[in-house]
């Protein structure tokens, strides 16, 4: 073990791979103990001592993982999984923070028993009634699983709870009732304090509290602007609580600590204490927990006087924090901190070739010192961005190069604005004052940098990133400080050379697509991709408005972005209703679209007026006003309504119809065309309605689908864009009866959730991704 | 088959190591590895009698040039990049263990080459207060202490007291650094130091108007004879 600078690196090593591989694999439990057993045993050997020693570490994740993973027959999560809605009465502790959400109060319950029976699990509770961190409870309670996504790649709200070790949701229907309270005294310290920091913070800090909140205590919430403007600033970094804020506070307090104290000793403990406290305030999330833990283990090597190496502390703080939850090592905050500190510790030391060593420094003018000073900082920063580019590629599908110049003036802005924030919460009010004052003022400037820098060119969206070029970027990344000790500069060029290349790749699209109409879930609301060759990409409505759970947002931005579409050739919106046109201001705003279609009633319409703000000048505007080919590369649609002698009062009615055609593939898109529009078709375009795919028309309502219409279109497949509750209670039974006829080949949004189909225009693939269903198509006709 | 030793924790995570060239070093070394460690060797040829520094021609020429007040001034190695990592780590990283493995270096070769007289009290060149909080101890007391306890001397570690705060002596010419110290010193009138033979203890003689001036202090006071140890002669 004595060529590496610490043996904690090939042991979080091992322990990180068997992590890795646990997670896919499953061993039996007994073989694990029996291999670690045996290992132990094997380990008095000592030539094998240390190969041993390591093996060991892997198979002790293997272990811990398969305890984490070990759930209990009596667990919530299993009862739910068995009945998705229990309404029984309930017994349960509420063991986190009671918060208030705008409607309802809501926490964590640990449940304890339902119907008499021991239970165990953690779910969020809202309530209204007023309860505390500790109280035991019993009532009536109405018990949910939280719903996974139905969505390609969309963010899956249930796997990030279950993540946060919560598994399901529920209200009381009934009276609750205190039994008796059971509080840890910590705790209580804990979130004492962190609401006494939440209301110190609103009081003094006016409309930047938000901010500060988030950045000195870890509470995103009501970021609003903020995120998404230091996102394209390239900034986000300084939202996250971590290396530079913990540095500063430890600063801060080992500074007072060191006045009180006589003993460093007793300081240093106290800061650990003190760094651990403040890690709880921020709710451990990765990013503080891993500073606080190498500020910690510093602290540490101080005490025992020993020289700390930096990556020995990373790797402990990384092997500490996966033995307490190793679920978090799939967390992005902890992929994106331990790769930054990473890259900050061994990448960036070696790529200075235009970095100058410290003595050639101070023979510099000071006009140069400084040019020097900020062409270190902006390197730096460039270099943090590109080898951070596999991870926010993958996660975020971003890349970001607005930080190069960001950073210069954001990083020293934020270390003034830190202390001055700490400062200003802890001076009594009269003196806080003054210093409100500057802060607002520093603050203002920052807001003016950072919007600034969010205009700059240099933010890329939309990026395609699959595993594969995530795993090897990777891979490469550890491998350059390995690779460094080699002393091979063809090898180490060739390495970084492919590094490069292989994130270039995201940036031109290489793969080739086969056609492919996908059905997005958004609940009671259209919105359908069409994908040809990469080339040809048609959105037929834009789903349901902004307020709405299943937003374009929130339902199809996740296959936009994981897909690299950044750029649509066709938006038809049908008609005039908010579950059609609801996601067309947030395409506009952040996609290109290069021909928006629509009819010349639309145009009528007051919406219009607000909309046209958003379209550019490289928007081309297609008005329907009679029957009309679209025709691409691969597939031909036809619009067949409303043709410019039909006319009807009711907006539904005057819904583009289109059908599409591609190959022997036909497709019959009916927006929300009532029984009146239905029959305008039999009589007018008769010809032009078989179809094998029905979008069936207005959400499964009884107002449409007439039987003439169903049986003259004789669809084979057919779907349904609504939920299964609703305030209109679609789909109507009579509408479901009338489809009975195609049995499984009916797909329905609310129990399906997102329909793909795949073609090659002689057969299909229907892929559902909520009921996870696949069925084959064999032969179209 | 070699017994079987528990694992240290904090060599896992804080592996030993060299202090000089950074490779890991195994548990029977300290602080340096063999390699290093054999790169330093005692100050004992070629020095000047009084001041301690290096001869040239058997003519000393700082002595020539300065009047020194102290009796000898001995240093047990001469500075070099090695003693300087180390006395960096010992003052600026409150590595104190460093100090005490330094001082029992020292006091060996105190006994080995024995170039004071009979000792009656050792003692540190002092720290003014605010410095000493600052840096968290004063390293002179940490060497003389150890020092003491080795040599088996009476150790006084606040015999000389700081009467005014000075500016750091590494910043300045020679000139300045006289300047600086004079009358900055003054005696615990709590010990009686009449015909008493008194060691100070620094880590670096540089020009040696610190301890110049501490022992034009002492030998007001009545002091026999005075003498000055330190590691490292620059």
């Amino acid at each position: 073990m004595k060529k590496f600078p610490s043996a904690m690196l090939p042991i979080t090593f091992s322990w990180i791979v068997g992590i890795l591989l646990a997670s896919v694999l499953s061993i039996p439990f007994w073989i694990v103990i029996f291999t670690i057993v045996a290992l132990i045993t094997l380990s008095f050997v000592k030539n094998i001592r240390n190969i041993v020693i390591i093996l060991s570490f892997f198979f002790l994740a293997f272990f811990r993982v398969n305890v984490s993973q070990f759930v209990q027959t009596n667990h919530i999560k299993n009862l739910l999984t068995v009945k998705t809605d229990i309404q029984q009465p309930i017994k349960g502790r509420i063991v986190s923070e009671v918060n208030f959400n705008g409607k309802r109060n809501f926490a964590e319950l640990e449940l304890i028993e339902i119907k008499g029976l021991p239970v165990q699990g953690k779910i969020s509770f809202s309530f209204d009634d007023n309860l505390q961190y500790g109280d035991i409870i019993e009532t009536i309670a109405f018990l949910q699983k939280y719903n996974n996504s139905s969505n390609p790649f969309s963010f899956d709200y249930a796997e990030f709870l279950e993540f946060k070790k919560i598994y399901g949701k529920g209200y009381p229907k009934t009276e609750i009732k205190i039994i008796e309270s059971e509080r840890s005294l910590l705790k209580i310290g804990v979130i004492n304090v962190r609401s006494w920091l939440r209301n110190r913070i609103n009081e003094r800090f006016g409309e930047y509290s938000g901010f500060i909140r988030a950045i000195l205590i870890g509470e995103k919430q009501d970021l609003s602007d903020w995120k998404q403007k230091l996102n394209q600033a390239g900034l986000s970094h300084i939202l996250a609580v971590s290396g530079l804020h913990v540095g500063i506070l430890s600063l801060v307090f080992f500074l007072i600590l060191k006045i009180i104290f006589r003993n460093r000793y007793l300081s240093r403990i106290l800061l650990i204490l003190i760094l651990l406290f403040y890690a709880a305030i921020c709710g451990w999330t990765p990013s503080v927990t891993r500073a606080v833990i190498m500020i910690s283990l510093y602290l540490i090597s101080k005490m025992i006087q020993r020289k700390p190496n930096s990556n020995s502390i990373l790797a402990t703080s990384l092997f500490i924090i996966t033995i307490f939850d190793p679920k978090q090592l799939f967390s992005i905050g902890l992929q994106l901190s331990f790769t930054a500190v990473f890259i900050l510790l061994n990448i960036l030391p070696q790529i200075r070739y235009i970095k100058l060593k410290r003595d050639e420094i101070i023979l510099l003018s000071f006009g140069k010192k400084i040019l020097n000073g900020i062409l270190t900082l902006m390197f730096s920063s460039a270099i943090i961005s590109i080898c951070l580019a596999p991870v926010t590629m993958y996660y975020f599908h971003q890349f970001n190069l607005n930080g190069i110049l960001a950073n210069l003036i954001a990083i020293p802005l934020i270390s003034l604005i830190l202390p001055l924030s700490i400062v200003i919460i802890i001076l009594p009010s009269f003196v806080a004052v003054y210093y409100i004052f500057s802060f607002k003022i520093v603050m203002q400037f920052f807001n003016f940098w950072s919007n600034l820098s969010a205009s700059l060119p240099l933010h890329f969206d939309f990026l395609r990133f699959n595993s594969w070029q995530f795993f090897i970027s990777l891979i490469l990344l550890i491998s350059f400080p390995i690779i460094k000790n080699f002393k091979k500069r063809k090898l180490t060029l060739t390495l970084y050379t492919l590094f490069f290349v292989n994130i270039a790749f995201s940036f031109i699209n290489l793969e080739k697509d086969v056609f492919k109409i996908t059905f997005f879930d958004c609940d009671v609301g259209d919105m359908f991709l069409i994908e040809a060759d990469n080339s040809q990409k048609m959105l037929i409505d834009t789903g349901p408005p902004e307020f709405s759970k299943k937003h374009f947002k929130y339902s199809a931005l996740g296959y936009f972005q994981k897909k690299g579409i950044s750029e649509i050739d066709y938006i038809i919106i049908t008609h005039a209703h908010n579950d059609h046109y609801g996601g067309l201001e947030y395409i506009l705003i952040n996609m290109k679209v290069k021909n928006l279609v629509m009819t010349d009633d639309f145009q009528k319409r007051g919406i219009w007026n607000y909309l046209k703000k958003f379209v550019t000048k490289d928007t081309n505007i297609i008005t329907v006003n009679d029957v009309m080919n679209i025709s691409t590369k691969d597939y031909q649609c036809q619009i067949i309504h409303p043709d410019k002698n039909y006319f009807h009062g009711n907006i539904n009615n005057m819904s583009i119809v289109i059908h599409l055609d591609f190959d022997e593939l036909q497709v019959l898109f009916t927006g929300d065309i009532e029984e009146e529009g239905e029959e305008y078709l039999l009589h007018n375009y008769c010809m032009e309605l078989d179809a094998d795919i029905l979008k069936i028309g207005h959400h499964g309502s009884k107002t449409s689908s007439t039987s003439e219409f169903i049986e003259k279109v004789s669809p084979d497949y057919a779907f349904i864009p609504t939920s299964m509750k609703n305030k209109f209670a679609f789909p109507h039974k009579i509408t479901l009866q009338k489809y009975d006829f195609l049995g499984k080949n009916l797909f329905i949004a609310g129990i399906d959730g997102a329909l793909q189909v795949s073609s090659d225009g002689k057969s299909a693939v229907f892929k559902t991704f909520k009921s996870k269903r696949i069925v084959y198509a064999s032969e179209l006709n | 088959m070699k017994q079987f030793k528990p694992i240290n924790p904090f060599d896992l995570i804080f592996p030993k190591i060299c202090l000089n060239c950074g490779i890991r070093i195994n548990s029977d070394e300290k602080f340096l590895c063999n390699n290093c460690f054999s790169s330093l060797h005692y100050f004992s040829e070629n020095y000047c009698e009084i001041c301690g520094g290096l001869k040239e021609e058997n003519s000393c020429r700082i002595c020539e040039t300065n009047d020194f007040l102290f009796d000898k001034a001995r240093s047990a190695y001469q500075l070099n990049s090695t003693l300087s990592k180390l006395i960096h780590s010992f003052k600026y990283e409150e590595m104190t263990s460093l100090g005490k493995f330094m001082a029992i270096q020292t006091a060996e070769f105190v006994r080995k080459y024995n170039p004071f007289e009979k000792v009656d009290f050792i003692t540190p060149v002092p720290l003014h207060t605010v410095k000493t909080r600052i840096r968290g101890f004063n390293q002179a007391e940490v060497l003389s202490a150890e020092i003491g306890k080795n040599l088996n001397i009476r150790h006084l570690s606040n015999l000389v007291l700081r009467k005014r705060f000075t500016e750091t002596q590494t910043k300045l010419s020679r000139k300045n650094r006289i300047k600086n110290v004079s009358n900055a010193f003054g005696l615990n009138k709590k010990y009686n130091i009449k015909r008493k033979n008194i060691l100070i203890i620094d880590d670096v003689f540089t020009t040696g108007s610190t301890v110049n001036a501490i022992c034009s202090t002492l030998k007001n006071s009545g002091a026999d004879k005075v003498f000055v140890l330190t590691i490292a002669r620059a």
